[in-house]
């Protein structure tokens, strides 16, 4: 395979950096017309930052895109789109209050000049629809079609704007088995027209099935491309982890005999049976895919969300949970994974926000006590070495790594017994990690307890002491520390 | 408020804008008009705004608290139909009256906030609908008519002056802006507020009750609404169920030229006020100078505009 | 909650349908009118809509009418209603005559008879007006009677007159355009200054005055258009704050008043307020048999299409307001006594 007429789209030496991060390293592919061609990589591994590159989302620091010959420095998104680069998000944008056929022609000059002929536009999508042998009806609302439907129709949009290259970003990860074979089939239909797809996925199998070529990414840069029958799903894991654990990992005590959660059968908010339990001092990390119902499952032992059935011991007790002061109240504090929209108020200041969940205990007579709130600032400024010339700063002006020692610092406040750290280092600069890392450690040796729920696989390798794996809402296996391997929790985070 | 230690100058200067614009407005018209800088000129400023003040500040608590009310106003009629009413008809002891104007609103108040949160809908789009039942309400208690034979101690609420100048319900607005101000800068009440407000989800992660913070903030903002009907009938001496109708948008209008987000979680008591003696001077400075009406809303407009440019230029979240 | 919601919407809805099923076979023996206000702020207004309904309904019509709302887009929607609804007769106060064109010549298409109340629109089967110049004229007359009176000692065109007026409405301009002649009117009268007011709000009126008055302490009489208005000059001078206690040299008078504005205008004979007159057009019981009259002719053919009837106006000041408390009209004083 592979020569120059054939060539469509080829990424050169392309870099992106961000400060103190480098999500792509000189990464070089090529793909080829009317190629179904798989990119995979462990989360974090640079491929969202790769595809944004392609279709104009964000420019490259360096390197160039050549596309059916021609060189470009970096794309605008418009510019992409026009040259017939499409993309199926994860996470579909879509007019959920319009039809099928609007959608597919939205943004689609009409024949007929200014008029919308809505008769003409239906019948024109259930022609599209039709080549893929679908059975959509156009005139049908987007938000009554299943996420399957809802991305064929994304590929007869694609269609309709006579892309060349469709990229599909992780298409599988929430739709059911049989709606993946009608999706695989309109892929082979698209292929067979002559459209290159860019094809992104976690689950390893189904490469198997549809793609020809695969193409690894590792840490932002690029591992290797493979026809798809000369490599094994083994192989694949193996290129995706690939290198040894770094000793950026400090050491930790082992954790106490003494049980401070338990957690039973427990059901609710997209996780079933769910059992395990969490010693003093103890580090306990979750692994699963994106979807697996890690952070659903905090979120109940949290008391964010409701359970439906099971049991969560507190040191051998059961407590109500139906809010998170009520899971605060049991001794639990959450530190989110979304650090904006959920960890702190970016735009009040630091010691604002280190206040903010014990601000009832901080009062004198009614009021806010002043200095007592800013003694406990300056104390968990200090112990955390959050670095700020000010605690009056906005927290939105500081860096990751410091917007999350306020988050962590706020739930340390209320004192808990069990912290729970939903992806304590996304987003957040190699140094700063090691920084979060220390003081999970001290935390854990203090003898408070440690759920981390963590994309990063050798995070969760480097600081658990056990994981427990969940695969699609279900406890998929647990492993202890002697058994850690980066194969095994792919294995079984991926349900094999 | 609560921002970093050093300030710039472009800071400070959007902090002060307003109070620039409102010196600028006075010097203006001092220039303009001999009778407009004149003790009896200036009370009356003060005196015409203080319902108007202590409504922007029950805006601004809704507002902070991440809603919006465009039923104020007919809340603040049904107070004052009810309360001149059972004066005036049913003889009926001022403070009992005025009490049971101030628990009514509070009522309307909280029913809105509750409504919002039980039918999970947006408070602008809730409180249209109880708008229209207000104003039944407020028809249906007034019957239409006007009710002026108000006791004598009632109308002191609102016209009597300490020590022969200084308007008592002028002191009656300092007071409840000085306790609005604190509470909700100096306690933990307040901070929750604006945190419901800022960011609901971090706020209920935290540990707060959001919903039940928001419903208190309508709760208390009635309070307000109810004493300012009550300042409004007392300083005009009768009132009918037109009586307040249209504040909310005054309010509103102060409230976003001071910086008060739409979406919630920020706002300044003393700015709110500032912009509402902005629109006050405003209209009053214009009368002196006896501009028609058609020049007065254009030149409002452009005041308006103004002032949004100076406050918003380091950016507002809408 | 939802469910309880829905069920209660549901109610609401089935009990509606029902009322108007059983409105509609009653319909089909009577005659129908329906009648679209202008608004219904203020006593009068609501009074003549009731007071009209209830002789209408002794009369053996099914008559309704529909709030306005001050609003020319609300006013066409109910006019359209009342067409769909099939009335006989459509009364309309328009709130802008030029806007309800296309509505009447809707409801003349469907052969409803149209009468215009108040507002002349461009096309009517009867007009009833009460010329609004007119209207301000003669409270010019009774202003200015009043003046010459209390100031016969008084140099000529010595007495400051001020008019509060709001020109947002065509109604306001052309009644304010005649108040400001008052020099016409009364030997004694000088006029001062027009206030413009933003809405016809009582505290609107009380600011303006407010504002105005301290720095015109010598202004002694207040005219205005607007009842509102008028309450709001009052409430200024009845306050306690006031700096005029003695109202002995002090007139106030506006157009269209309610009841509580009666009820002050007696006061000032006891020297309690300085609201010294108002006039209005026709008592509520007058303005309704009118119309009665107007509705009846129109359909059986006394009144000619295209008729013009001309409205009388009540004059309430110290002399007549018992008589208009108690009877709620004035006959015993007109226009001529004012000539």
């Amino acid at each position: 395979m592979g020569g120059v007429l054939t060539e469509i789209l080829s990424l050169k030496n392309i870099s992106k950096e961000y400060p103190g991060v480098k999500a792509l390293d000189n990464v070089s592919i090529s793909f080829e017309k009317g190629e179904v061609h798989a990119l995979v990589g462990e989360n974090g591994a640079g491929k969202s930052t790769f595809i944004k590159t392609i279709s104009g989302a964000i420019r490259p620091t360096s390197g160039t895109i050549e596309y059916e010959g021609k060189t470009y420095s970096y794309l605008q998104p418009a510019q992409a789109i026009d040259m017939g680069i499409a993309v199926v998000y994860q996470e579909l944008i879509q007019f959920e209050a319009m039809s099928v056929a609007d959608n597919i022609y939205m943004g689609v000059k009409e024949e007929s000049g200014l008029v919308l002929n809505d008769k003409e536009r239906q019948r024109k999508a259930a022609g599209v629809l039709a080549e893929f042998d679908c059975h959509i009806s156009p005139a049908d609302l987007i938000r009554n079609l299943s996420i399957a439907n809802r991305q064929i129709v994304e590929l007869a949009k694609a269609m309709v704007k006579k892309a060349k290259v469709i990229i599909m970003d992780e298409p599988t990860a929430a739709i059911t088995v049989s709606e993946q074979e009608k999706l695989f089939e309109v892929v082979h239909k698209l292929k067979a027209s002559g459209v290159t797809v860019i094809y992104i996925s976690h689950r390893l199998d189904e490469l198997f099935r549809i793609c020809d070529r695969v193409s690894i990414l590792r840490d932002g840069q690029y591992v290797t491309t493979k026809d798809i029958q000369d490599t094994s799903k083994q192989e694949l894991i193996n290129f995706m982890v690939g290198r040894e654990l770094s000793s950026t990992y400090p050491d930790k005590k082992p954790a106490a005999a003494e049980v401070v959660l338990s957690v039973k059968n427990l059901t609710g908010n997209g996780v079933r049976d769910i059992n395990f339990e969490l010693h003093k001092g103890e580090i306990l990390g979750f692994a699963g895919l994106v979807g697996a119902g890690r952070t659903e499952l905090m979120h109940l032992i949290f008391g964010a969300a409701p359970r439906e059935s099971g049991q969560i011991l507190f040191k051998g007790q059961e407590k109500k949970l139906s809010s998170p002061k009520d899971g605060m109240a049991a001794g639990v504090a959450l530190i989110p994974e979304d650090r904006k929209f959920q960890g702190c108020f970016i735009d009040k200041p630091i010691y604002w926000n280190i206040s903010i969940s014990t601000i009832d205990h901080l009062t004198k007579n009614g009021m806010v006590d002043r200095k007592a709130e800013m003694e406990l600032a300056e104390d968990y400024r200090k112990r955390l070495k959050i670095k700020t010339p000010f605690l009056t700063q906005l927290t939105s002006g500081l860096s990751g790594g410091n917007q999350q020692k306020v988050v962590i610092s706020k739930a340390l406040a209320s004192l808990p017994d069990i912290l729970i750290f939903d992806e304590p280092t996304r987003g957040i600069d190699i140094g700063a990690r090691h920084e979060i890392y220390l003081l999970m450690n001290e935390l854990a040796e203090q003898g408070k307890s440690i759920l981390m729920v963590s994309s990063d696989m050798e995070e969760l390798l480097g600081m658990s002491e056990r994981i427990i794996v969940l695969h699609e809402g279900a406890q998929a296996g647990e492993l202890s520390k002697d058994e850690f391997t980066q194969e095994k929790v792919l294995a079984l985070a991926s349900g094999l | 408020m609560e921002k970093a230690n050093k300030k710039s100058f472009g800071e400070i200067f959007a902090d002060l804008s307003l109070p620039i614009l409102l010196i600028a407005m006075v010097i203006f018209f001092s220039f303009m008009s001999k009778s407009f800088l004149t003790s009896i000129n200036i009370t009356n400023i003060l005196v015409q705004n203080v319902h108007v003040a202590v409504c922007s500040a029950a805006v601004m608590i809704i507002m902070i608290s991440g809603g919006c009310d465009l039923s104020i106003g007919y809340q603040m009629s049904v107070a004052a139909v009810l309360v001149t009413k059972m004066m005036s008809v049913y003889n009926v002891p001022v403070v009992i009256a005025v009490i049971c104007g101030i628990a009514l609103c509070s009522l309307l108040g909280t029913f809105n906030g509750y409504m919002a949160l039980k039918l999970k809908s947006n408070t602008m789009i809730v409180t249209l609908g109880t708008m229209a039942i207000f104003q039944g309400i407020s028809y249906l208690i007034s019957e239409s008519k006007t009710y002026h034979n108000l006791p004598r101690a009632f109308m002191y609420i609102g016209q009597w002056r300490m020590f022969g100048w200084l308007p008592l319900n002028v002191i009656i607005m300092i007071v409840l802006l000085v306790i609005v101000g604190f509470v909700m800068g100096k306690t933990s009440a307040g901070r929750k507020v604006y945190a419901a407000g800022d960011n609901p989800e971090a706020a209920r992660l935290a540990g707060l009750n959001v919903g039940k913070i928001k419903v208190l903030s309508f709760t208390v903002a009635g309070v307000l609404v109810g004493i300012s009907a009550i300042l409004l009938a007392s300083r005009a001496g009768s009132a009918d169920s037109g009586t307040g109708v249209g504040i909310e948008f005054t309010g509103i209008t102060a409230c976003v030229l001071s910086g008060v987000a739409l979406k919630g979680g920020e706002g300044t008591l003393w700015k709110v006020i500032v912009a509402v003696f902005v629109l006050g001077v405003l209209a009053n400075g214009m009368q002196l100078i006896n501009l028609g009406t058609y020049p007065q809303y254009i030149a409002k407009g452009v005041i308006m505009l103004v002032s949004l440019y100076l406050t918003n230029r380091n950016a507002q979240g809408i | 909650m939802k469910k309880a919601l829905s069920i209660l919407l549901a109610t609401i809805m089935m009990l509606t349908m029902a009322s108007a099923m059983t409105l509609s076979v009653s319909a089909e023996e009577k005659k129908s009118v329906g009648f679209v206000t202008f608004g219904l702020g203020g006593d009068f207004f609501q009074q003549l809509a009731d007071r009209y309904v209830e002789v209408m309904t002794e009369a053996g019509w099914d008559a309704t009418y529909e709030d306005g709302q001050f609003d020319p887009n609300v006013q066409m929607e109910k006019c359209e209603n009342y067409i769909a609804m099939g009335v006989d007769v459509l009364v309309i106060w328009s709130v802008a005559p030029e806007a309800m064109d296309g509505v009447i010549q809707q409801a003349m298409d469907a052969g409803i008879k149209v009468i215009a109340f108040v507002a002349e629109t461009s096309q009517y089967d009867v007009l009833m007006v009460s010329d609004d110049a007119d209207l301000a004229d003669n409270l010019c007359k009774m202003a200015a009677k009043w003046i010459d009176e209390t100031f016969a000692d008084a140099e000529d065109h010595s007495v400051p007159v001020a008019v509060l007026s709001c020109r947002t409405a065509e109604t306001g301009v052309v009644q304010a355009d005649e108040l400001i002649k008052i020099e016409e009117f009364s030997q004694k009268a000088k006029f001062q200054q027009e206030i413009e007011c933003e809405d016809e709000n009582m505290d609107t009126g009380l600011a303006a005055v407010e504002n105005f008055f301290p720095a015109n302490p010598d202004t002694q009489v207040f005219l205005t258009a607007h009842s509102g208005l008028g309450l709001g000059i009052n409430n200024y001078f009845t306050a306690m704050s006031s700096p005029v206690t003695d109202y002995s040299n002090m007139g106030v008078f506006a157009i269209n008043g309610d009841s509580t504005m009666a009820d002050l205008i007696k006061s000032s004979v006891d020297g309690a307020s300085p609201l010294r007159g108002m006039v209005l057009t026709g008592s509520v019981d007058d303005t309704a048999n009118e119309l009665r009259q107007m509705c009846e002719g129109i359909m059986d053919g006394s009144v000619e299409e295209g008729h013009v009837q001309k409205a009388g106006t009540m004059f309430v000041n110290a002399d007549t307001v018992d008589e208009y408390l108690e009877t709620g009209t004035v006959t015993s004083v007109t226009a001529e006594d004012f000539e």
